[in-house]
């Protein structure tokens, strides 16, 4: 019997990437000097699936929409893309969701901008929309809703919603909303074009379900929201929840169970976890920590998704929390870095002021480039790696601040890192704004550029021996390489038209 | 449908907009979010039913990031029928020309505003 409901998305989302969350980000890129297939297998292989085409692992935002529907009663299940043809006979409602799905989000229209060429997850996700089995299912009646982080950028695409008959999108926190959707949805009911889901219709924490299968290498959250109100931030607007301990250890149970490859506590700053305000408190963190790694033992990969760097600093100076976290919990032979996101966003305490005068607390926002600059450092003695990105274009920002951000990341240069720039885009309270695109480079944006691109290239080859140590990623390690000297090779050879491009 | 994730609290305020969503439109939209929004809003257009109406609404619901709203569209005009409370939770009906005054149902003439 198959489902009535299908939950799914298209392959760049539904992947394990490996076992690497990182790579997932791969598919925010165009395919260049590669072909789009062999750039699919790099960021986004396929997932093992039962008979129903039902994956081990799934996106953590589709595994609490199937967690719902299935707490509700409906015969509601995530689907992998390439089976969902198995339920055409039964399926009454496909739920899609996604991080980006027309690639307008960071950073994928940054490299669609400087490179002109389509991004893979925007190519993938419409082929998905297009593929028979989509298609089929539409003409047999079933009702198509739409969700998730980047549920705003259909407002862009109502041709294509119209094209494919999207019925419902739905922007905002879903657990709540799609019960009743999809109950509408069953019964032949109307369903409303468009839902914002309002802060009165946002779950309490006892309300947000415990996921039932899986997600995507282990991604369990630990908090929802975040208490500092950056402006170009959209998580930024939800209430902050703490999730209890109790509900984390059961759906990093349920992961171990079906056998990921470890585990990633994902909230916005997770030394905030039950924190006073943006002053972390230890024992909340290490008590987490040590119940988490206790379950996944010494072998099983651990990774935090985002913390801020103000938090780090604070939790170190006051209480060598950091190094007890990664020294005598975290970290052995099996585990040799903790892998992060974390948002640098400027180097200008002035523009800082104006878009996250919350960032830098408790420290004043004046001190914001030393923060970076004490956390980077806090993090390379602690064999933590970040990701870090770098926001160009803020509405509002002058010659000045991007100097300041170009001195900060050289001054960040002694320090184990990934620093990623980000073109803006209009997001949070923010999003009426306009995009920040390759026509509106100054001189200093290019410099800004070049010198995250060296500062990246310098530490990329060191983080991929300490990032895929095992010998099944051997093949995604070698096009790795391949694709850095590609790209090394290929911005020498447009630096100077980039340059000309901008004094146009 | 009651779940264990809690339940959906429907928006409670219903404005109709009979023609083309007009910047005016907009502006009294706008103001009757702010009024209402707490009730949660919800907007049914006709005659458009296609989700590219919802284009020159995009600013409108992209400025909201509060309020639980939601956009209908019918072919057709209101069918007093799908409402729970009937007209009763109907708090304005924006119309944007005075040729279709007459489209609006007797029962929610005492709410029209014609707005260009």
């Amino acid at each position: 019997m198959g489902f009535e409901v299908v939950i799914t998305t298209d392959r760049t989302m539904m992947s394990n990437h490996h076992g690497k969350e990182f790579l997932g980000f791969v598919a925010t890129g165009p395919p260049i000097s590669m072909p789009e297939k062999l750039w699919l297998y790099i960021c986004a292989p396929k997932v093992k699936v039962d008979d129903q085409g039902r994956p081990v692992e799934a996106p953590y935002g589709l595994r609490k929409i199937e967690a719902a529907l299935q707490n509700a009663g409906f015969n509601a299940a995530v689907v992998d893309p390439d089976h969902v043809e198995k339920h055409l006979d039964s399926v009454k409602a496909i739920l899609i969701g996604h991080h980006d799905f027309f690639a307008y989000g960071p950073p994928s229209s940054e490299w669609w901008s400087i490179t002109g060429i389509e991004p893979v997850n925007r190519r993938s996700f419409i082929r998905f929309m297009n593929s028979p089995a989509i298609r089929e299912a539409k003409r047999r009646g079933a009702r198509i809703i739409v969700g998730g982080p980047a549920a705003w950028q259909w407002l862009y695409e109502l041709e294509l919603a119209e094209k494919w008959g999207v019925d419902t999108i739905v922007d905002g926190e879903g657990e709540k909303v799609v019960v009743e959707l999809v109950d509408k949805a069953l019964r032949g009911e109307d369903l409303p074009r468009y839902v914002y889901v309002g802060v009165d219709n946002v779950p309490r924490v006892e309300e947000i379900p415990t996921i039932k299968g899986a997600s995507v290498n282990g991604l369990v959250e630990i908090m929802r929201g975040c208490p500092r109100g950056c402006r170009f931030c959209s998580v930024t607007l939800r209430p902050l929840r703490f999730i209890p301990l109790e509900k984390i250890l059961a759906e990093v149970e349920i992961n171990i169970r079906a056998g990921t490859r470890g585990i990633i506590l994902h909230s916005e700053d997770v030394l905030l976890y039950q924190a006073d305000g943006v002053r972390p408190r230890p024992d909340p963190v290490l008590r987490l920590h040590e119940e988490v790694i206790k379950r996944i033992g010494e072998k099983k990969s651990f990774a935090w998704a985002h913390v801020s760097l103000a938090a780090l600093k604070y939790a170190e100076e006051n209480y060598k929390l950091v190094t007890k976290l990664t020294r005598e919990i975290v970290l052995n032979e099996h585990r040799r870095i903790l892998g992060v996101e974390v948002g640098i966003e400027t180097g200008s305490p002035r523009l800082a002021r104006e878009i996250m005068i919350g960032k830098s607390k408790p420290y004043p926002v004046e001190m914001w480039p030393q923060v970076v600059e004490d956390a980077f450092r806090i993090m390379h003695e602690n064999m933590i790696v970040p990701a870090a990105t770098v926001i160009l274009g803020i509405p509002g920002e002058t010659s000045d601040d991007v100097v300041k951000t170009v001195e900060l990341i050289e001054r960040l240069r002694p320090y184990r890192s990934i620093i990623v720039p980000m073109f803006f885009v209009p997001m949070g309270a923010l999003k009426t704004n306009k995009w920040f695109l390759r026509d509106h480079l100054k001189p200093e944006h290019v410099e800004a550029l070049k010198v995250m691109f060296d500062h990246t290239i310098y530490w990329a080859e060191d983080i991929i021996k300490l990032y895929m140590v095992s010998p099944i990623h051997l093949p995604a390690r070698l096009l790795l390489r391949y694709f850095m000297a590609y790209v090394k090779w290929k911005v020498k050879k447009i630096e100077s038209a980039i340059e000309e491009i901008v004094k146009k | 449908m009651e779940s264990a994730t809690g339940i959906y609290r429907k928006p409670s305020a219903t404005v109709l907009v009979y023609g083309d969503i007009t910047p005016g439109v907009v502006e009294r939209l706008k103001s009757l979010l702010r009024i209402h929004g707490s009730r949660g809003l919800r907007i049914i257009i006709a005659p458009h039913n296609t989700p590219r109406v919802l284009e020159s609404l995009r600013t409108f619901l992209q400025d909201n990031y509060t309020f639980t709203v939601e956009v209908y569209t019918r072919s057709t005009g209101f069918r007093e029928a799908e409402s729970p409370d009937g007209t009763r939770d109907v708090v304005a009906v924006l119309v944007s020309s005075s040729e279709l005054v007459k489209s609006v149902p007797s029962s929610l003439q005492d709410r029209v505003v014609v707005v260009t």
